[in-house]
């Protein structure tokens, strides 16, 4: 918005406010302007004897036509001043010529409302040539009437008829060459026009930032033709007034005559032709153009409007009536229409395409949600039947991917996992994915061996593969209560084999990938997993995430993410490496679908919980006693572990808490390590910190006054394989190994 | 836990059938605590005897000191071993 805008919109709000405010404004401003321009004119002797030159009689008409009685009645005002000071003091006659002069300025204003009070732009803004004609109209107008009701004042009409016919011509050139170009300059200057209030009301003025064409052209001509007038005049009649042929106010009231004549006749020789010009750009390119812009400023923005509530837009054509189009301008035209017709077709095709792609989105999240409902999420039962620890995560890079896991029970104390990535990405991948699922799975439970397992799964996997995916894939079988593993692998890579504080690669031939070769074999491979001991299963978006270089995540970041989490959980692996992959990537888009497995293998353990109080003592040793029988130990192993596990009980039950401590139960943890031939066993309690060891007893002896206390400890110690003592989380926890054979 | 006594000249003869632990050793001290002060010696029979605690060990001890003279048989290995481990293989006499 530029200055005169915001100007036009300041005036705008003040004579909306204070619209007698902006009255007076207009009421004096008119009336000074009008008064200045009139007495300078009227102080030039040469031209105010029989005739009067006077340029006022051009403004007061547009004044009032531009700010309605305020401009009238003060151009009116200006004029008594004027009469009383140069012609009459009489009030009659000074009454009379202000009734007049009245009649003069409110004739233009009153009849262009009268006309016009029902358009949509009532105001006198000349852009158009029907605007600029009735202009012209009401200034001849104007001027025939206002020199009719001065002739009755005049003694002999007939006489003076000259002096009539100077005065109208007078008036209408001065209306046309003064007052034109100062009714552009008001319009185009930040003030507002004032009209009928009714008409006001109905069409609130608006300013327009730029004249157009005909406005242009108009300002231009009439510039143009005042300046050939003046160098018509100077040539035509200059000599006169210098070679002294004017003797007598007389002469110089002809000569002005002839030069009002000339000038009318060149005024309307001018006018007409340009006029016709003007009206000839207008019909067939300026309200065109002006129809072009309209309809063009929105059109996109409808047809979406339309699109949008269901009822596509049918009439693209542009509406050409009341324009004549011929030539360039007809072309153009068609065109548009080409191109708005193009536009909604378009419109449409882009709805139906948006509506088929949110379609298949949808049915993309199905499908992504029935995919991840066909891989476990929930590994509990695993946790609370044999304290395996499993952690997974499936993130496909797309909606759907062809990475899978899969955990399952696979007979007594034997758990399977599959890791596998198939070949390519997206639905494709995703369908065979879910082929592959199954026969692995399938194959798995029907095969003891994982390598027979995959040698069936593959025959099964290449029949009906036209479009010759493949898939890699690693699994394995862990017996529980030995930590047996059984593996096999499909092209995959080879797994992470973790250790409590240290983990390496799980020795694997890498093998054929599934559904590629008819007939292939699989070998199974066999490791015994110590307590502690786990698997990381991975596919290669995981060693292959890029960073914004396009860097490769690779194998040793992945084994320093190990390292960084040695000896801990299953679950932190995988958040970590993927906290990690994460970090690495930088926000660079995921290229392949991510995918982990890992799991902890411990032994199994059985649990229990007492109450401080030696009464439970009991339920300990049956406790004991089915843990020493599943383990197979001997009478001397369970005569220990009694024994030991009764004094550390005791102990605690007796002094782990003191009056006001709260009593809470105290927990044995028992598993069976068959392979180490021990059986592990804990006893936690919450009571105050105590570290048994800690205590160094002594053995009785003959002819001392033996204490009795701290035989207990002394009898732990001498007879577990193994004794240490944390404190941890406010609970003293003391681990036990007893060996199953002792 | 099973108590068979017999007192013949000074002398109390005890059987222990079954666990001797913190539970039951003060069966034992029930047991034993009129004979003290009629009886000069203590024999014990725990070819029987399953299991002994500190908790046992403390009534022998108490016992120990209040006869004087104790004297364990049929004791089984494991028994022998805590007898062994807390010294009081050096304070009974064990066949």
């Amino acid at each position: 918005m530029n200055r005169t805008a915001r100007a036009a919109e300041a005036v705008q709000r003040f004579a909306a406010a204070r619209p007698r405010a902006y009255a007076a404004a207009a009421f004096f401003g008119s009336a000074l302007l009008y008064f200045v321009v009139l007495e300078a004119f009227l102080n030039i002797d040469v031209l105010n004897g029989e005739t009067q030159v006077r340029p006022a009689a051009g403004m007061s008409p547009v004044l009032g036509l531009f700010f309605g009685w305020p401009g009238i009645l003060g151009c009116a005002c200006a004029n008594i001043v004027s009469d009383f000071v140069h012609e009459t003091t009489d009030p009659a006659q000074l009454a009379l010529y202000a009734c007049i002069q009245v009649v003069y300025n409110a004739l233009p204003y009153v009849i262009w409302y009268a006309a016009r009070r029902n358009s949509a732009f009532p105001y006198p803004r000349l852009d158009t040539v029907a605007k600029i004609g009735a202009y012209l109209v009401l200034s001849v107008l104007d001027a025939l009437v206002i020199t009719a009701l001065l002739m009755p004042l005049e003694e002999d009409v007939m006489q003076a008829l000259n002096i009539h016919a100077v005065r109208a011509l007078n008036n209408a050139i001065f209306l046309v060459y003064v007052g034109m170009p100062l009714l552009v300059v008001l319009e185009r200057s930040p003030l507002v026009p004032r009209a009928f209030r009714r008409v006001e009301e109905r069409a609130p003025y608006d300013h327009r930032p730029r004249m157009n064409l005909t406005q242009r052209l108009l300002v231009g001509t009439t510039l143009l033709f005042a300046i050939v007038l003046a160098v018509f005049i100077a040539i035509g009649y200059g000599s006169y007034f210098v070679d002294g042929s004017i003797v007598t106010p007389h002469d110089l009231a002809e000569l002005i005559s002839s030069i009002y004549v000339m000038t009318s006749i060149l005024t309307v020789c001018l006018y007409v032709p340009i006029i016709a010009v003007l009206r000839h750009l207008e019909t067939h390119y300026t309200r065109p153009l002006e129809t072009l812009t309209d309809a063009s400023r929105d059109f996109v923005a409808q047809v979406a409007r339309c699109q949008a509530a269901g009822t596509p837009l049918s009439a693209t054509r542009l509406d050409e009536r009341g324009l004549k189009l011929k030539h360039e301008m007809a072309d153009l035209f068609a065109a548009t229409d080409t191109m708005r017709a193009d536009i909604v077709r378009y419109v449409d095709e882009l709805g139906a395409v948006m509506a088929e792609r949110e379609r298949t989105a949808a049915e993309l999240d199905i499908a992504a949600r029935i995919q991840n409902g066909a891989v476990p999420h929930d590994f509990t039962s695993f946790v609370e039947r044999y304290h395996l620890d499993v952690a997974a995560v499936l993130d496909p890079a797309r909606e759907v991917g062809g990475d899978f896991y899969d955990v399952f029970d696979a007979g007594e104390h034997r758990v399977g996992f599959v890791i596998a990535d198939v070949s390519g990405k997206g639905v494709p991948a995703a369908l065979f994915m879910m082929r592959a699922l199954a026969e692995i799975k399938e194959q798995m439970l029907a095969n003891e061996d994982v390598g027979a397992a995959f040698t069936a799964a593959n025959q099964r996997l290449c029949e009906h593969n036209d479009a010759m995916l493949f898939v890699t894939a690693f699994a394995c079988v862990l017996d529980v209560s030995t930590g047996q593993l059984t593996y096999a692998n499909a092209g995959h890579n080879p797994p992470w084999l973790r250790h409590a504080t240290s983990h390496q690669w799980l020795p694997c031939k890498p093998g054929l990938v599934m559904g590629a070769l008819d007939g292939a074999s699989y070998r199974s491979a066999a490791l015994e997993l110590q307590p502690g001991d786990g698997l990381f299963l991975y596919t290669d978006g995981v060693t292959e995430a890029m960073d914004k270089d396009e860097g490769l995540f690779g194998n040793d970041r992945l084994q320093d993410a190990l390292f960084e989490v040695a000896g801990t959980g299953a679950a932190s692996a995988v958040e970590h490496v993927r906290a990690r992959v994460d970090e690495f990537a930088a926000g660079a888009p995921q290229a392949d679908d991510i995918t982990m497995l890992s799991f902890v293998w411990s032994l199994p353990v059985r649990s229990l919980a007492l109450p401080p109080d030696e009464r439970a003592l009991d339920d300990l040793f049956a406790f004991l006693d089915a843990a020493c029988a599943e383990a197979g130990c001997t009478k001397r192993a369970q005569f220990t572990m009694r024994l030991v596990l009764e004094e550390l009980f005791v102990n605690v039950a007796h002094y782990g808490f003191p009056d006001g401590h709260p009593r809470r139960s105290v927990h044995v943890e028992a598993a069976v390590d068959a392979n180490a031939g021990c059986v592990h066993v804990s006893l936690s309690d919450e009571g105050i910190p105590y570290d048994p060891l800690s205590y160094e007893p002594e053995k009785v002896e003959a002819g001392k006054d033996n204490k009795i206390g701290g035989l207990g400890i002394l009898l732990s110690k001498e007879m577990t394989e193994r004794m240490a003592y944390e404190r941890a989380d406010g609970k003293n926890v003391v681990h036990l190994v007893f060996k199953i054979g002792a | 836990m099973d108590i068979t006594t017999s007192i013949e000249d000074g002398t109390a003869r005890i059987a222990l059938a079954g666990s001797l632990n913190t539970n039951t050793a003060s069966e034992l001290e029930q047991a034993l605590e009129p004979l003290f002060g009629t009886i000069s010696r203590l024999v014990f029979d725990f070819t029987e005897l399953e299991y002994i605690s500190s908790a046992g060990l403390r009534v022998l001890m108490m016992a120990y000191k209040q006869v004087g003279e104790i004297e364990v048989s049929g004791a089984s290995d494991e028994v022998r071993e805590v007898f062994d481990i807390t010294g009081f293989s050096d304070l009974f006499s064990i066949r």
